[in-house]
């Protein structure tokens, strides 16, 4: 049996019932990414000694050994922004190519804590910051359905590795969709949770008031366990919610009578594809069949959403990336003559193009004096919005739309200065502005064969009744056990 | 033609709470470089900031102190520049919401209480420290200081005179030690002063002249003098017909004057936004009358009650609240022995100079209030001489023993026995003949150093005036 | 018409300490005027009644007791930074500010 097919909650029953050991299932992983990974490009560092060593340390200590939970040997990997002390973090860019943290993110300190085990680090766009993968400074990843085709990103490492069964899971970071979009390219899981239920210390922040980490699995039973894991009040993280955590996995029941599902005219309508529109009506329906209660409304400041989105996660990453100049950490230019002449040399040639655009947009927004200040009102904007979107859900208990406008595109068609790739992020954008939780499932293919993912979004702290409801539209389906065909001798189960 | 000189003051004063405003790295002063520090307080990438309460305590101390009042609501913004010592690339403070508004300090100025305005106090991390080494062309970054908790306190323009800017320097720097939110050691950086200056004819009505900024002013004569030196430029350049540029400058202590630094003209935006890494703060009222009620009773309200309630002088006042260990030693000094002027004539005579020398201080004299409160009641009831309770003192506080022990272990209680006394008498003046023949030829001069040689006789234990009659009764006699 | 000239996007750049190259400069100029004018719809919309939304978290007044933690070792504080002297980080000598 190929173990790295398995899911987590598969792969936790044999491993408790010593079935296998978790030496074989590392083991298994990491012949498939031997397999695989030429094709794929997911991985940044690969650190495959280790991780052998530490699934054969568990072995020897026995399950006596250490605290047993469902991700304990579990093989999993980490997007490349998140700190791990004495593995390099490098954001995939040319500024932190050296870089080693000292200090663990609370994240990978909880996963340490369970003994799941770390395979790696994975791709992204450079610094968080892109929406297709292709900003890397290192590898390009490709969409494990078609080498042609972008993961999507920002967590294209964290995306594709999943999907193409190189890690059991991963975690991804996701500031404005860059876990749910990837997700929704690549056919899998994805969710971001409520803006603090899962702590960002540790995470080399884009846009502070909109990032989060959250998991990408290949089915909503694995998202529940391993938010788990992730979830929780971090005294180091002055916006993590203080409030207990529910048992997610209690959260998986089968039922979504009554549930009302609200469908923004909006989100539907900014459909480039006709074909993702009409297979998310399809699961609207097949949710209105299983007694959920669906209904059409409207959101009018949406068309807002992205334009906000833009100015304010920019503002904050334009400051949140000035602490990158060369100083004390990352890309230092030797021969500068002064502070003023290292920092400008370490900025302009430690940062990709992507990511100055990105700054220069913040200080502009930022600008109080030539311009007006657009962030101000931007930041007015954006209660407005969180306002109307309350509201919906003051009458509905999940917004229900397509993840992204269309399917997985090709390399090279995003033309950089024009702002056709922020506009596909209409239905996304608003969850991280009203820092509400999202979760992005599969619901179907295109006529290429590509992936189709939709997206649930609730109120906040109700990422509990999100997995509930994914839940119950994955048991009644089929679309996330498909898998691509990679190699030889992959065949689909259906 | 006549002209007003128009002050406003930054104070900076670092907090002296434990640990950073936020980390919990430690704040003691002179460690080795970079080894109170950690991924929050060197700005490492994914760190994250946590708020500590004692700083906003001690904010909030100040601000009572200063009859502000205190924001139910406020929140840190980031400002954004880049400079060596800054190592996130923004400094966290508090632009739009600040902890304290509107408040005020009474002022004593040519005799009269002038209220100085306090527009706002914010809360916001200190930066690193430069070492710049020219012969080797390179500057030395230490982050231990980076992130340590600072007030800012921002006065308006309603200072008039460098006097009343150390007075106003001095009266904070006072209500900090009295509150202990600060040791407020200028030498250390812990209080720090930024002036803004404008001169305009005293004729022209309300509007102000150009304004000088001048940076980073660390000690009260650094802050008079540049003041003094800066009102008088700008009167000189106004009066020969000049321009004054707004600008920024420094000052040089050692020359004496001030220089430009940069000009406002291109003057930095520094991009303030509300930090989204910390929520806002809402100080509840509850807290904020518990600590008004921990507040301890302020060095104005002090003088004033040495003043009215003890009968002592206004410079006796200032002098003993000029430092709180130095009020509470005297304070605690009258409650045993009852007597304030007695107490204030030794608090601020003998006992500091005796500490000086001895290189101690009212925080740690060696002897307690009481000691001296005997040492005063035995001069009172006479048992030794002033000029020898001078000599005990010193002696307590070599040893730590109180008076009466040294003085019966010295055996210099004071000599009252008329026998005793006559028979030193009659000794000298046999010795001294030549000084009674001038005493009797009506050299009045001659009982002094009688007087002095039977006083040196007895070791200086002789009861002075019971010395002086027997004296003036033998020379009759003779 | 673009919204920003050649001299804004220098200001700007410089702001963000870049250096950029004059074709850097074109692309800026036409990618932030773009934004630009994309965010022009956002004037339409009245937003004065609405706070500004600053950071995203679930609890206000959010603190820590002042009690104080081990420091890291100062290896690892350093141990990033490509120039370091006797504890210190280092940077050329900043001219003008030296005693």
């Amino acid at each position: 049996m190929e173990l790295y097919k398995l899911t987590i909650h598969e792969a936790a029953r044999l491993l408790d019932r010593r079935e296998i050991s978790c030496t074989e299932l590392t083991e298994s992983i990491i012949s498939r990414i031997t397999d695989v990974e030429d094709r794929i490009g997911a991985f940044i560092t690969l650190d495959i000694d280790r991780a052998l060593a530490h699934a054969k340390f568990l072995d020897k200590l026995g399950p006596a050994g250490y605290e047993k939970t469902a991700l304990t040997g579990i093989p999993y990997g980490l997007k490349d922004n998140i700190c791990t002390s004495g593995i390099k973090t490098t954001c995939a860019s040319k500024m932190l190519e050296n870089y080693v943290p000292c200090y663990d993110a609370t994240v990978y300190r909880k996963l340490k804590a369970v003994n799941s085990i770390l395979l790696g680090k994975l791709n992204l766009d450079s610094f968080a910051i892109g929406s297709s993968g292709e900003t890397s400074y290192y590898v390009q990843t490709s969409n494990p359905w078609d080498p042609e085709k972008v993961p999507g990103g920002s967590s294209s490492g964290s995306a594709a590795a999943v999907a193409a069964d190189e890690v059991m899971f991963s975690l991804g970071t996701d500031t404005g969709g860059s876990i749910r979009q990837p997700a929704s390219f690549c056919g899998i899981v994805g969710m971001k949770p409520t803006y603090g239920l899962v702590s960002r210390y540790g995470l080399v922040a884009f846009a502070s008031s909109l990032d989060q980490i959250g998991p990408l699995t290949k089915d909503v039973t694995d998202c529940a366990l391993v938010l788990n894991a992730i979830a929780g009040y971090d005294a180091m993280d002055s916006t993590s919610a203080n409030r207990p955590c529910p048992d997610y996995s209690a959260c998986l029941v089968d039922d979504v009578t009554g549930i009302r599902l609200a469908l923004p005219r909006e989100y539907f309508n900014s459909c480039q594809s006709d074909e993702v529109r009409s297979q998310v009506i399809k699961a609207a329906q097949m949710f209105e069949e299983m007694g959920a209660v669906v209904e059409e409304v409207s959101l009018p400041l949406s068309e807002y959403s992205v334009p906000v989105y833009l100015m304010l996660s920019s503002a904050e990453g334009a400051s949140n990336l000035a602490r990158f100049d060369g100083i004390m950490y990352g890309y230092r230019p030797d021969g500068a003559n002064s502070p003023e002449e290292i920092y400008k040399r370490s900025r302009t040639e430690g940062f990709d193009a992507n990511v100055k655009r990105r700054i220069m947009l913040g200080n502009l927004a930022l600008d109080s004096g030539k311009f007006k200040n657009y962030y101000l009102k931007a930041a007015r904007l954006r209660t407005m919005i969180k306002q109307e979107l309350d509201k919906i859900l003051g009458k509905y208990d999940i917004i229900l739309s397509p993840t992204t406008t269309e399917t997985a595109f090709r390399f090279g068609v995003i033309r950089e200065n024009t702002l056709d790739k922020y506009k596909q992020d209409i239905c996304i954008v608003p969850a991280n502005l009203a820092g509400l939780p999202a979760i992005s499932i599969p619901c179907g293919f295109d006529s290429t064969g590509m992936p189709i993912g939709m997206q649930l979004m609730g109120k906040a702290f109700s990422d509990g009744l999100l997995l509930r409801v994914a839940y119950t539209f994955e048991q009644n389906t089929d679309y996330h056990i498909k898998r691509p065909m990679l190699h030889r001798g992959d065949v689909n189960a259906v | 033609m006549r002209f007003e000189t128009i002050i406003g003051l930054e104070v900076h004063i670092e907090l002296s709470t434990s640990t950073k405003l936020f980390c919990a790295c430690s704040t003691a002063y002179g460690a080795p470089p970079n080894t109170q520090c950690c991924p929050v307080c060197t700005g490492m990438p994914g760190a994250l900031p946590v708020l500590n309460r004692k700083a906003v305590e001690y904010a909030v101390k100040m601000g009572l102190a200063t009859n502000c009042e205190i924001s139910e609501f406020s929140r840190f913004d980031r400002k954004n520049y880049f400079y060596p010592d800054l190592p996130k690339g923004y400094q966290i403070t508090q632009r739009y919401r600040p902890i304290c508004t509107g408040g005020y300090l009474g002022v004593e100025s040519e005799g009269c209480l002038r209220k100085i305005g306090i527009s706002r106090i914010q809360l916001e991390e200190d930066a690193g420290k430069l070492i710049h080494n020219e012969a080797e062309k390179v500057s030395l970054i230490d982050y231990n200081r980076s992130g340590i908790p600072l007030i800012e306190i921002v006065t308006g323009p309603d200072i008039r005179s460098a006097h009343e800017a150390v007075e106003f320097l001095e009266s904070l720097r006072l209500i900090a030690l009295y509150t202990g939110i600060s040791d407020c050691k200028m030498q250390e950086g812990s209080l720090r002063c930024d002036v803004n200056i404008s001169v305009k004819p005293a004729a022209s009505g309300s509007e102000y002249g150009t304004r000088i900024e001048i940076k980073n002013l660390n000690s009260l004569k650094a802050v008079r003098n540049a003041i003094e030196y800066e009102s008088e430029r700008l009167k000189v350049l106004l009066s020969s017909g000049g321009c004054i540029i707004a600008e920024t400058r420094r000052w040089d202590d050692s020359n004496n004057v001030s220089e430009p630094i940069r000009s406002k003209e291109d003057v930095q935006d520094y991009q303030y936004f509300p930090d989204p890494d910390l929520p806002g703060v809402y100080i509840d009222r509850g807290w904020v009358e518990e600590i008004r009620s921990g507040l301890p009773e302020l060095p104005q309200t002090k003088r004033r009650r040495y003043i009215e309630e003890m009968g002592l002088s206004e410079q006796d006042a200032r002098l003993l609240t000029s430092e709180p260990y130095r009020a509470y030693f005297f304070e605690t000094c009258v409650e045993e022995c009852g007597k304030p002027k007695a107490a204030c004539n030794w608090v601020t005579g003998p006992l500091t100079r005796l500490l000086k020398d001895k290189n101690l201080s009212f925080s740690a004299p060696g002897i307690s209030p009481a000691y001296l409160a005997g040492l005063i009641g035995m001069v009172d009831k006479e048992i030794i001489s002033y000029t020898i309770a001078v000599n005990v003192l010193s002696e307590m506080l070599d040893t730590g023993l109180d008076a009466g022990s040294i003085v019966e272990k010295l055996g210099l209680r004071q000599i009252a026995d008329e026998d005793m006394l006559t028979e030193i008498v009659d000794r000298v003046l046999y010795e001294n003949q030549d000084s009674v023949r001038d005493y009797r030829s009506g050299k009045t001069k001659a009982f002094t150093f009688l007087m002095g040689q039977a006083m040196k006789a007895s070791k200086g234990k002789a009861k002075p005036e019971l010395l002086k009659t027997i004296m003036e009764r033998r020379l009759d006699q003779l | 018409m673009l919204k920003l000239s050649k001299a804004d996007i220098e200001a700007i750049a410089d702001k963000s300490r870049f250096y950029l190259a004059e074709t850097e400069k074109d692309d800026l100029t036409e990618f932030l005027s773009n934004i630009l004018d994309y965010f022009d719809k956002i004037d339409d919309v009245d937003t004065e009644g609405a706070e500004p939304a600053a950071g995203m978290g679930d609890a206000d007044s959010v603190m820590r007791d002042d009690v104080a933690l081990p420091s890291l070792q100062r290896d690892a504080i350093l141990g990033n930074a490509a120039y370091t002297k006797d504890g210190f980080f280092c940077v050329p000598y900043i001219w003008g500010t030296g005693k």
